[in-house]
């Protein structure tokens, strides 16, 4: 099997120290502090990805900022020791975090041009206008599928979970997990194929 | 519709995937998350109704706190009086109990503009970082910069201070597998989960962020699998050349005698470097000096019957070696002896560079190592 992280570079998941985590399940404020940054970036690209439109304008900063709100009250109730992971325990936590904001809300779509300007890192000139065109194709693709379906290519896709870690996550069997990502699949070449990619 | 997938061949380029990309968080995100946290803590705590219905409750146990306080502040007085007529014991309990003696933490850090933070708190740079009346006892460091792995710790600090010299690793890792037989499958382990496979000898681009365990597995048919743990140096390149047996009980030396576990054919091709671009020829340990392993079957002996020659890449000064994280010289280094295994050479040159490569000896095998 072969996943974006596989194949653009071996991405090793954010490790604490024992004595760190120990003292975050505390809640001690300087190893809270520690464990927000270490899953910063991830969460909150898991967010702006699921979210796609729905997650601009300060949006996805917010879910995130209330996943973390959730994964340190559940943190106490991490064992270090079991099966999953911290950073895919945080990934989960913040996947139902942001799919209940999209059951809760409605989706509030920003117009095209605005959400084009943010598909790419505006830190970075060099990318050029195909780029841009790419990820719209991408985000746009993304954002026509369900939240669920949109979820499990996320984590997929760009956090690297197994099947196992994805059904979880979403609290659905690994079966259906293969379903979702075929559909996104389809979907996502179907929308690539059709601007010439 | 088609029966789902059960594998992620089907996806589009990575490349094209990686097109979509994620804005910057602003540097503040961390502290705002940890204010909202502590705002949406205190919003779970009871209210509302269940405040309003236990409202006379509440106002009961107000009032006998209230008569309670009353009733400890007229004891406590008395109690004060009487012992203001005693002699002095207290005099001694004071004596015992000495002011909180303060103490020292430096952290000479490299980079020197890294991010110190100790409990929580920046600490004003560049290194060396110097926390001066410091209690003694635990303390928390995290020392961050960008395009480096954090570290994030706790450190015990005496009454006599502690002094730390902490080399950030680099976190954008080339990681260099040299294989033989060169069609031997590699498989990069990290936390035990299988991160990224290839066959034959080539570059993996690790992005490490934290201090996780990473193994090499190598396979390849006729031959004996190995495990090979991963020691990363900190550098921006490591290398690590793995030498698979024959995996029957006898191994003849040469290949051609070899009947049934004897490797394909194109397992046999020559070894590839994946720095050859980057490096010169003249390299050859990474891949010329390499023995076939037919030629001897490396024996479990912990005794230092390997042995190492130490030297640079042409254009390059004497470097400063160590093996195993122990000194040994400065090169040439003619003939060091080492036990056969795994073992992990580091050159450090005047300038700040480094170097580091990870080499598997055989028993009785002389091998040569050039750094630069």
């Amino acid at each position: 099997m072969r996943g974006f992280a596989r194949e653009t570079g071996v991405r090793l998941s954010p490790s604490f120290d024992a004595d760190v985590l120990a003292a975050a399940q505390r809640g001690e404020p300087w190893a809270c502090r520690a464990f927000v940054r270490a899953h910063q970036d991830a969460v909150f690209a898991l967010a702006w990805r699921i979210l796609g439109r729905a997650g601009r304008g300060g949006q996805a900063e917010d879910v995130a900022q209330e996943a973390f709100a959730r994964a340190l009250r559940s943190l106490p109730r991490f064992d270090p020791t079991g099966v999953a992971k911290l950073s895919t325990w945080v990934l989960t936590i913040a996947t139902r975090t942001v799919i209940d904001e999209l059951r809760r809300r409605p989706t509030r779509h920003e117009p095209l041009d605005a959400v084009a300007g943010e598909l790419v890192d505006p830190a970075r000139p060099d990318v050029d206008a195909e780029q841009r065109r790419l990820a719209r194709a991408i985000a746009d693709a993304v954002d026509e599928l369900g939240p669920e379906v949109r979820a499990a290519f996320v984590l997929r896709a760009y956090h690297d979970l197994s099947y196992p870690e994805i059904a979880a996550a979403l609290g659905i069997d690994i079966g259906t997990v293969k379903s979702r990502l075929f559909r996104a699949r389809q979907a996502l070449q179907a929308r690539l194929n059709g601007g010439g990619w | 519709m088609n029966e789902p997938f059960d594998d992620d061949d089907g996806w589009p380029d990575p490349q094209v995937l990686a097109a979509w990309r994620v804005p910057s968080l602003p540097d503040d995100f961390a502290d705002r998350v940890l204010a909202h946290a502590s705002v949406a803590h205190a919003r779970v705590l009871p209210q509302g109704e269940r405040r309003r219905s236990s409202a006379p409750v509440v106002a009961a146990i107000a009032a006998a706190l209230a008569v309670a306080a009353v009733l400890v502040l007229v004891f406590a007085t008395r109690i004060e009086r009487v012992v203001e007529h005693q002699p002095e014991p207290g005099s001694a309990v004071a004596a015992a109990a000495p002011a909180p003696a303060t103490t020292q933490l430096v952290l000479d850090v490299a980079p020197r503009d890294a991010t110190v933070l100790v409990d929580g708190a920046t600490v004003a740079g560049p290194a060396p970082f110097v926390v001066a009346e410091l209690a003694p006892g635990p303390h928390a460091i995290d020392v961050r910069r960008a395009g480096f792995v954090p570290v994030v710790k706790i450190v015990e600090v005496g009454r006599d201070g502690l002094r730390l010299d902490l080399d950030l690793d680099v976190a954008d890792v080339v990681l260099g597998v040299i294989v033989d037989p060169a069609g031997a499958e590699v498989r990069v382990v990290a936390a035990g989960r299988e991160i990224a496979r290839g066959i034959g000898s080539q570059p993996f681009a690790v992005h490490r962020e934290g201090s996780d365990d990473v193994v090499l597995e190598v396979s390849a048919p006729g031959f004996e699998p190995r495990r090979v743990p991963v020691r990363f140096s900190g550098a921006p390149q490591e290398s690590i050349v793995i030498t698979l047996v024959p995996s029957s009980g006898v191994h003849p030396r040469t290949p051609s005698t070899v009947t049934p576990a004897q490797p394909r054919p194109d397992l046999r091709r020559d070894l590839k470097d994946p720095f050859r671009g980057a490096r010169s020829d003249d390299d050859t340990a990474s891949s010329g000096e390499l023995k076939d392993p037919f030629q001897k079957t490396p024996a479990p002996a912990a005794k230092r019957t390997s042995s190492l020659r130490i030297g640079v890449l042409p254009g390059r000064g004497p470097a400063r070696v160590s093996v195993d994280g122990r000194v040994v010289g400065t090169t040439p280094i003619a003939n060091h002896r080492v036990t056969p295994g795994v073992h992990r050479i580091r050159w450090d040159w005047d300038d700040g560079h480094s170097f580091a490569q990870t080499i598997d000896i055989p028993d009785g095998e002389v091998r040569m190592v050039k750094g630069g």
